[in-house]
């Protein structure tokens, strides 16, 4: 049962009815039981891997409390970090890593391993790094270990974020589950207002574009140039309205039941770096913890100035290869990491060059947003090939036809459909660039119902319209 | 108050979502052509001589102007509501609706084997919203897809008109791509399509209790027919003698359906080795328009007039 198809907004419809008709002391049972239901709809055998994670962090999470500051709390921590990751490393890395040391052991002797060919559970790398984070929080004294196993297990499992974020920590959540919210009409209305907005992305702009990229990753030794560099922007636009779609419509049916989830998307792609990107605007929640529980466990940025750019460089390959087992993710993160550490060795030379200049600041300000945006869609080409040697062939394809592009273009078999994905991209990126200045919600306040009301019927209509219903799969949720 | 907010909200998008649902109801007047709910909800209320019924192989006998010469040439009233893929339970379908408000005196059966030996071509096709997206809406089809349990799924679908609403051809005729294309083109084989063609048709080899679920279905639609006076006539379309070979158990299906149907008292024909001039296909199985002209010209148009009464 996916966000994006009608059996998820009869089955939300429905337990948020049910939400608000129990009693508030026993909302969480409600949530957790339908919360398990949800996620038995992928495979019934999933519940007992969540059970596990849970299970460990709630056992563990007490003894934590207790032996806080001690060596045995040390040890415990180190051995339910390690029992939470070994699921995920078991059902995510075990074949990756068996592979890789047999291809390094090829040219000596050769081994062969075992593979284990198991099927990634959905959602099993957001919900470990929740647990992980309770136990890291609980340790450092951040938060009192929960008592109610149920609460706790909540936490885990609670459905609009449970397949792919935001990775919520544990701190806020069991706080609001503590003193459960009344029914707030504006509340459900601003929830309901977000899901139809991700909703838009995901159904009406994600999918769209996906036809497109997928047209060029399919198969890029046989794809014309044109359409792999389409294929490059469409898929930069596609895994954004994917992906922070996929989020809006978690904090919006959260925002429904009456729980704030924390913000994973700040409009990204009107980042003046790579920096601004990674730091506050794309996956917040994730790169949040990598900061939290690795980047500054690791020294931050209060070591040597290599050192510093050692562990922003671990922090990103940790990052791709959380995303999938393959080294195309591995490049990826390694890549946007070098990014980070070229952002931090140029330091202030970029602005004193734009003084130097004498270059306007509304010039730079675009320059530096496309620059990041083009950086950001370059390394994408890794993180959605299927192999480093398809990712090769995308950008040596595309280089070899840049002075051709043009030329090739005008012959190019525009289409209609093609037409109306640019128009639903430069609508996005208006409705970001107004959402960056005023805020979109804030100037919709202050315009008449019938404006408001309006704005809701059109991304009804677009998404009854023009909605790819089809697809029905989510970027994020392989990861 | 938000009460009353939410309930007005709620009543004007209602009202939106019927002016979406009347404009897209507007459009599959003015594009479906082709569309056989269509094609059933606007046929003038007369007494045909042949319903036309089966899967891609007797489209071709609708395409352009082929039903119009096909009339002209035997005198007679003919509606073609052969469905691509369309196995048994699809074809008993359109027949079922078709005769909720007009009547006929044969229905015409163009049978292939692929239609007895997977769910992907009668269930399935049952089971597809799109082969809805473009009925009209008809009380009549509402009752007749309720009747079918496979159909009965896209009820709330075509009820609603969601995928109608949604259709992204909703400004193009309603036509097949082969009849848009290829109608007129030479078919020059090639091995490896021709093999492609036969694994798409034929996907799984077929197990007995399948091809006896199907062999049932058929029987219950015959005596569906023989119930209201409808005379069923089952030919076999016209298929190129090396395509026909690379069909496993080809030759033996014949002779099983010819049994059938003298054992249910149908008339049938075998026109399978009718057209053997490659050149008169536009793809490895399909006639092309000089296929079509041929084929009606030296059996088709005969059969039509000998059961024309």
């Amino acid at each position: 049962m996916l966000f994006g198809s009608l059996t998820f907004l009869g089955f939300f419809g429905i337990v948020a009815a049910l939400h608000y008709s129990v009693p508030a002391r026993w909302r969480w049972a409600l949530l957790l039981i339908v919360s398990l239901y949800f996620y038995s709809t992928f495979r019934a055998e999933y519940v007992l891997l969540l059970g596990y994670a849970a299970a460990v962090a709630y056992g563990a999470g007490w003894k934590l409390a207790a032996w806080r500051g001690t060596r045995a709390g040390r040890v415990l921590l180190a051995g339910a970090v390690v029992a939470e990751l070994a699921a995920l490393g078991m059902f995510k890395y075990f074949d990756f890593l068996a592979g890789s040391l047999e291809a390094l052991s090829r040219p000596l002797a050769g081994i062969a391993l075992p593979r284990l060919g198991l099927v990634l559970p959905v959602g099993l790398s957001f919900y470990t790094f929740s647990c992980v984070s309770y136990l890291m929080d609980v340790h450092r004294g951040r938060i009192e270990a929960e008592r109610h196993a149920g609460r706790l297990a909540l936490y885990v499992a609670f459905f609009p974020k449970l397949l792919a974020g935001p990775i919520e920590r544990a701190g806020p959540f069991l706080a609001q589950l503590a003193a459960p919210a009344r029914f707030d009409a504006d509340r459900v209305a601003a929830g309901a207002q977000l899901m139809l907005w991700g909703l838009f992305k995901k159904v009406v702009i994600a999918d769209r574009l996906a036809a497109f990229a997928d047209a060029g990753f399919a198969a890029p030794a046989f794809a014309s140039p044109v359409t792999l560099v389409l294929a490059v922007y469409c898929y930069a636009f596609q895994i954004y309205c994917d992906f922070s779609g996929y989020s809006d419509i978690a904090i919006g049916a959260a925002r429904v039941l009456g729980f704030d989830l924390m913000e994973n998307f700040r409009r990204p792609y009107l980042a003046r770096s790579a920096h601004e990107f990674w730091s506050r605007r794309w996956h917040i929640s994730l790169m949040a913890w990598f900061r939290d529980y690795l980047y500054i466990p690791l020294g931050g940025s209060r070591v040597s100035v290599p050192r510093h750019y050692l562990n922003v460089l671990a922090v990103f390959l940790v990052s791709g290869l959380w995303h999938g087992a393959n080294w195309t993710f591995v490049v990826w993160g390694g890549l946007n990491g070098l990014y980070q550490i070229i952002h931090a060795v140029l330091g202030g030379a970029r602005g004193r060059l734009a003084r130097l200049l004498r270059l306007p600041a509304w010039f730079t300000a675009a320059a530096s947003v496309l620059l990041t945006f083009h950086l950001v869609a370059f390394a994408w080409i890794f993180f959605r090939a299927a192999s480093l040697r398809d990712a090769v062939t995308v950008i040596t394809r595309i280089y070899a036809a840049l002075p051709r592009l043009g030329v090739l273009a005008r012959n190019y078999n525009w289409t209609g459909e093609f037409v109306l994905a640019v128009g639903l991209v430069a609508f996005l990126i208006g409705v970001e660039v107004l959402d960056e200045r005023i805020g979109v919600r804030a100037f919709l306040a202050r315009r008449p119902v019938a404006v408001q009301w309006g704005a809701c019927y059109g991304l009804l209509a677009a998404l009854l319209v023009l909605g790819v219903w089809g697809l029905n799969r989510f970027v994020y949720m392989q990861f | 108050m938000h009460t009353r907010r939410a309930i007005l909200f709620v009543l004007i998008g209602l009202f939106l979502y019927l002016c979406l649902y009347a404009g897209s109801e507007a459009l599959v007047y003015h594009y479906a052509e082709r569309n056989r709910f269509f094609m059933i909800r606007t046929a003038p209320l007369r007494q045909y001589d042949y319903v036309i019924v089966g899967a891609s192989h007797a489209m071709p006998f609708d395409f352009e102007d082929m039903n119009r010469r096909l009339e002209a040439a035997s005198g007679t009233h003919l509606i073609n509501l052969s469905i691509e893929g369309g196995g048994v339970l699809p074809a008993r379908l359109v027949v079922d609706y078709f005769l909720a408000a007009h009547s006929t005196r044969n229905v015409l059966y163009f049978l292939d084997s692929f239609a007895f030996q997977s769910a992907q071509w009668n269930e399935a096709r049952l089971a597809d919203a799109s082969v809805f997206a473009r009925a009209p809406f008809d009380p009549a089809l509402v009752a007749t897809l309720w009747r079918y349990p496979w159909a009965r799924q896209n009820l709330p679908d075509y009820v609603s008109g969601f995928s109608k609403i949604n259709n992204p051809g909703r400004f193009a005729p309603d036509v097949s791509e082969a009849e848009a294309k290829n109608f007129h083109t030479v078919y020059r084989p090639i091995a490896y399509l021709d093999r492609q063609r036969i694994q798409y048709l034929y996907p799984a080899r077929p197990d007995p209790a399948t091809v006896q679920r199907y062999r049932d279905a058929f029987t219950d639609f015959a005596r569906f027919l023989r119930e209201r006076g409808i005379r069923l006539i089952v030919v076999r379309p016209p298929i190129p003698a090396r395509i026909a070979g690379l069909i496993p158990g080809e030759a033996a299906w014949g002779a099983e359906i010819a049994e059938l149907a003298r054992g249910l008292d149908i008339v049938f024909r075998d026109f399978s080795g009718a057209v053997a001039k490659e050149t008169l296909y536009y793809n490895s199985d399909h006639l092309n328009r000089d296929g079509v002209l041929e084929f009606a010209g030296a059996q088709l148009v005969p059969l039509l007039v000998q059961y024309r009464e």
